[in-house]
């Protein structure tokens, strides 16, 4: 290509003149350069290096596993402990049932059955189970170990929260028939959160196995509803909560099993508290 | 080593020869130093830009074709691209308005020749100082094409636009300073 050569003296005599003093490469640009150049071939041993030490460090690990002669390992102790465990477990619950053992423990049918052999079954390491150490919450709670739990206990209970809070016992007004042995208190606290009653009283029922003779648990906001029997003492036990103008109505009462209670008592108690005059003149059962 | 030709220069950085590219830098960093420095004033910046100009030229090393341009242009190229980035991260680049009015009148190439070549002190010294206004590609284009005597088609590839745009750039760059030379007049 013939390209016209513009001369425009004027014009390249000023960028002479301009860049006459252009500054010079400076000296220690090669050694930056190095500099620059270098860092990747630099980096690339380092990672090399690295990843030979982390190759040498696992080496090292395998090597000095203990061998299986040596350190039998965690699954191998649960292993062992297995057959010993698996007995006790079904055996103290209720009876060996196949269809619930084949649902906890997905195994054949013939380890099953011989998991589920009453034979296994050892009174000696029932026996060996403490009621105190048993916990009302505990698995290992059946009808033969079930612990004795006085049910005069819920009464020594209330009238310790009563104590606490300051509760006065009521007095029973009503007359109960002649010779009769019933034995009934009552109390009136305060609803509020700090005393909770129900929430107390709920907690002291959850401490008596449903499987304790005569249980019985009937709760909502308004009332509670709870019913022992001491077959050791042959006694029945009943206690009975329930919200009435802002307080809480507490009515605990037993009496030898087979007693026919009345509950005119506690409805007199109960509607004198709601200002009403009774109209609950003829006794009923409750 | 410097016996190295171009050729070997450049198949020494393709296989990754240290020596090639001590060499290539060696060789060709002043003169891109020169070129950087001249837009970019601060020395550490213009150094900068021209070790990352060696850096992106080993690393595309393939894409250099002998056939299109000779070496040293092509790192011109790498060189001008770094710097106009550079320049456009360090403020924006400004469009003087000016340019639009050199298209009001024609001027013939003689007679913007003998405006720019009077041999007098004082149009020297007034270009020195209007060369410093023109925008970054017009002070690129002068002073290749007239301090380092550039053909225009090298110039052209160097800043990545065809030649005859180019020549009507510098066409456009000339008649500028003439514009104002007689404003200033």
């Amino acid at each position: 290509m013939n390209e016209k050569r513009y001369k425009d003296t004027d014009l390249r005599e000023a960028l002479r003149r301009k860049y006459a003093d252009t500054p010079q490469l400076p000296a220690d640009f090669m050694n930056n350069m190095e500099r620059k150049m270098n860092p990747p071939m630099i980096r690339r041993w380092w990672w090399v290096a690295a990843a030979a030490s982390f190759l040498l460090i696992i080496g090292i690990g395998l090597t000095m596993m203990p061998t299986e002669e040596t350190a039998p390992t965690a699954t191998k102790v649960v292993a062992k402990m297995e057959p010993q465990q698996s007995p006790v477990v079904v055996t103290s619950q209720e009876e060996p049932k196949e269809e619930v053992a084949s649902v906890q423990q997905p195994v054949s049918k013939k380890a099953v059955k011989k998991q589920a052999k009453p034979e296994k079954y050892t009174p000696t390491a029932v026996s060996a189970i403490h009621p105190e150490d048993i916990h009302y919450a505990s698995a290992e709670q059946t009808k033969d170990t079930l612990p004795y739990l006085n049910p005069a206990r819920v009464d020594e209970f209330i009238a310790k929260m009563a104590a606490y809070n300051n509760v006065k016992q009521g007095e029973l007004e009503c007359t109960q028939p002649a010779g009769s042995n019933v034995v009934s208190s009552v109390y009136v606290f305060p609803d509020n959160k700090e005393i909770d009653v129900f929430g107390r009283l709920l907690q002291v029922a959850c401490c008596y196995s449903d499987e304790t003779p005569g249980y019985l648990l009937s709760f909502s906001h308004q009332q509670f509803f709870f019913e022992l029997k001491d077959m050791r003492e042959q006694l029945q036990y009943r206690w009975i909560a329930e919200r009435v103008n802002g307080k809480i109505l507490l009515y605990g009462t037993h009496a030898p099993l087979g007693t026919k209670e009345s509950s005119a008592c506690y409805q007199e108690y109960r509607d004198e508290l709601m200002h009403i005059k009774s109209i609950n003149k003829n006794p009923r059962e409750i | 080593m410097s016996a190295l030709t171009e050729k070997d220069i450049v198949e020494a950085v393709r296989k990754g020869r240290r020596e090639g590219q001590t060499e290539m830098v060696g060789r060709y960093a002043q003169r891109i130093f020169a070129m950087i420095v001249k837009q970019v004033p601060d020395v550490m910046d213009a150094q900068e830009l021209t070790q990352d100009t060696f850096m992106r030229a080993f690393s595309h090393i393939d894409s250099y074709d002998s056939q299109q341009s000779s070496l040293s242009t092509w790192l011109c190229r790498i060189a001008y691209r770094l710097m106009l980035d550079f320049l456009k991260r360090s403020g924006p680049l400004i469009v003087p308005l000016e340019s639009a009015e050199t298209g009001q009148k024609d001027v013939s190439d003689e007679e913007l020749e003998a405006e720019l070549s009077t041999g007098r002190e004082e149009r020297i010294g007034q270009l020195m100082q209007m060369v410093d206004d023109l925008p970054a590609d017009e002070q690129m284009l002068v002073t290749l094409y007239y301090f380092e005597d550039c053909p225009l088609t090298e110039i052209a590839y160097i800043m990545g636009v065809e030649a005859k745009v180019l020549a009507n750039r510098l066409y456009r760059t000339r008649k500028k300073l003439y514009m104002k030379l007689n404003v200033e007049r």
